[in-house]
């Protein structure tokens, strides 16, 4: 097919992409692909590829083989449109260190063109228990683990992101800040927001809310389909 | 792009680089101290050889000023370098590359957050140089701003290049754009004319804008009034220069996207 062909992929798809860094294949011959109210969880063990399938999918980096879709339009271009609808989260990642949380969320409410971000920035620090006094006060770097993971997530929402990609984010948060993530993928999903990829190590959080799942290891795509329980994911990698 | 869209980028991308300074205000103190320094130490011994001989007098003030250019080149590339190295660090990098912005709108900010920091770094040096150098001011004009202009467009171009290196090999290549300061430092002759330069050597510093910047600063003091010959060529250079940094960048950035070597900013 040519490139710039329509497909049938409702927001974003991947469509047989594979990757290598240097002589090693991180990711192989995956397709996948998302519509409004998809919640798809991706879970794997370490060196799985989760990451680098997250990172294709927000055009950071580029699959060797294979092609990325938005909209039904296939090319592995850096589409500053596409951009403009979508938003990342990682909990290894952080903001500029020397500003603070807020001027943090002002900067990038500029870059995705938000004219109204006060109030946007407000009700997500607000959702997200973020204390006004350490966003407006605390720079970034002094942030805890905890801080800064739901200050990306606030980041991550403020274009209301039609492709929500989280890497890894359960994995710092306490209780609650896990409880209101799951209550935001159940809004994405009930609402038909848009659609979220969720890379995790913690399914028992995130599962309940999947709308599909794609297991990887060493690359390669062992399942993608419906959620299964965790004892049939621990039997797939395991056989 | 909406216009008011790409304007509140540029002003988005800008302020992120000045948050560095006016966050943290020993990063400020970095810029102004080194070059403080620079000055104190060679200022005096611009002093002792005026007083030893006055003859000298206006070539000891054009080793002076030469220094504090090749220091303001030295401390935009710096800065250029340092603020996208800290966002390579943080992995804040990657955040901005995912936001719909393009490389040229990232170089264009970061050539004018440096412009600013070179103006603000300057003012603390330029109070040192009323009392210490005044002769550093009589003999400028407004014209002198092309001097600015050259050195900081030709630091960014540098600046650049390097920051397309380190997406493709990472970080540790930083090394290469300390290198090639000192090189362009004794290619450019910041305190010996260009013609006392080795024939291969002569003939690559005129490649290079700031060694047109320097024979002006020395023909200007020497002279007792501005001298702009060669500063277009310069101007022009530079101006080229920059454009084939911002390209060099974009284009490495796209090697990076497809080795996947991004993964890493």
């Amino acid at each position: 097919m040519k490139k710039n062909d329509r497909v049938a992929s409702p927001i974003i798809g991947v469509h047989s992409i594979s990757k290598w860094f240097g002589n090693k294949k991180v990711l192989s011959n995956i397709s996948l692909s998302a519509g409004a109210g998809d919640v798809i969880g991706i879970f794997g063990p370490n060196g799985a590829g989760k990451s680098t399938l997250l990172n294709i999918l927000s055009s950071l980096i580029a699959p060797d083989k294979g092609e990325v879709s938005w909209l039904g339009t296939r090319s592995n271009a850096r589409n500053l449109s596409m951009l403009s609808t979508l938003n990342y989260a990682s909990s290894s990642s952080k903001l500029n260190g020397y500003a603070t949380a807020y001027e943090n969320l002002v900067l990038y409410a500029r870059l995705y063109g938000l004219s109204n971000y006060r109030d946007v920035i407000k009700r997500l620090t607000q959702f997200f228990d973020l204390n006004e006094k350490i966003i407006k006060k605390v720079k970034v770097y002094k942030l805890s683990q905890g801080e800064n993971t739901k200050l990306l997530l606030c980041k991550s929402l403020l274009n209301t992101p039609k492709i929500l990609l989280l890497d890894e984010v359960t994995a710092t948060l306490d209780d609650a800040g896990k409880e209101k993530l799951v209550s935001l993928l159940r809004k994405y999903k009930n609402n038909k927001l848009g659609c979220v990829f969720i890379a995790a190590h913690e399914k028992n959080v995130i599962l309940p809310v999947c709308t599909k799942i794609i297991l990887l290891n060493g690359g390669a795509c062992i399942y993608v389909g419906k959620p299964l329980s965790i004892t049939k994911i621990r039997k797939m990698y395991a056989s | 792009m909406h216009h008011n869209m790409k304007v509140n980028h540029f002003i988005a991308l800008v302020t992120h680089f000045l948050y560095s300074v006016k966050r943290s205000p020993y990063r400020l103190f970095e810029i102004v101290f080194y070059l403080s320094i620079e000055l104190s130490y060679f200022g005096l011994l611009s002093r002792f050889i005026e007083k030893t001989n006055s003859a000298y007098i206006s070539l000891s003030t054009g080793i002076v000023v030469g220094i504090v250019f090749i220091a303001f080149f030295t401390r935009v590339m710096q800065e250029n370098l340092a603020q996208l190295f800290d966002d390579m660090g943080t992995k804040n990098m990657r955040h901005l590359l995912i936001a719909p912005v393009t490389i040229i709108d990232i170089a264009l900010a970061s050539i004018v957050s440096s412009f600013i920091k070179l103006l603000v770094s300057f003012m603390v040096p330029s109070i040192l140089l009323v009392f210490a150098f005044p002769s550093f001011f009589s003999v400028l004009s407004v014209f002198s701003f092309i001097w600015i202009i050259i050195i900081v467009l030709f630091a960014s171009a540098v600046s650049f290049c390097i920051t397309g290196l380190m997406f493709v090999f990472g970080e540790r290549i930083h090394f290469v754009g300390w290198v090639t300061a000192s090189v362009v430092t004794i290619l450019s002759c910041v305190v010996y004319a260009r013609s006392l330069l080795p024939q291969p050597l002569f003939a690559v510093s005129f490649a290079l804008p700031p060694s047109f910047v320097f024979e002006s600063v020395r023909a200007t003091f020497l002279n007792g009034s501005f001298s702009g010959d060669g500063l277009f060529v310069g101007l022009v250079l530079s101006v080229t220069y920059c454009v084939i940094g911002v390209w060099i960048m974009y284009a490495l950035f796209n090697v990076a996207r497809k080795t996947g070597s991004l993964i890493h900013v």
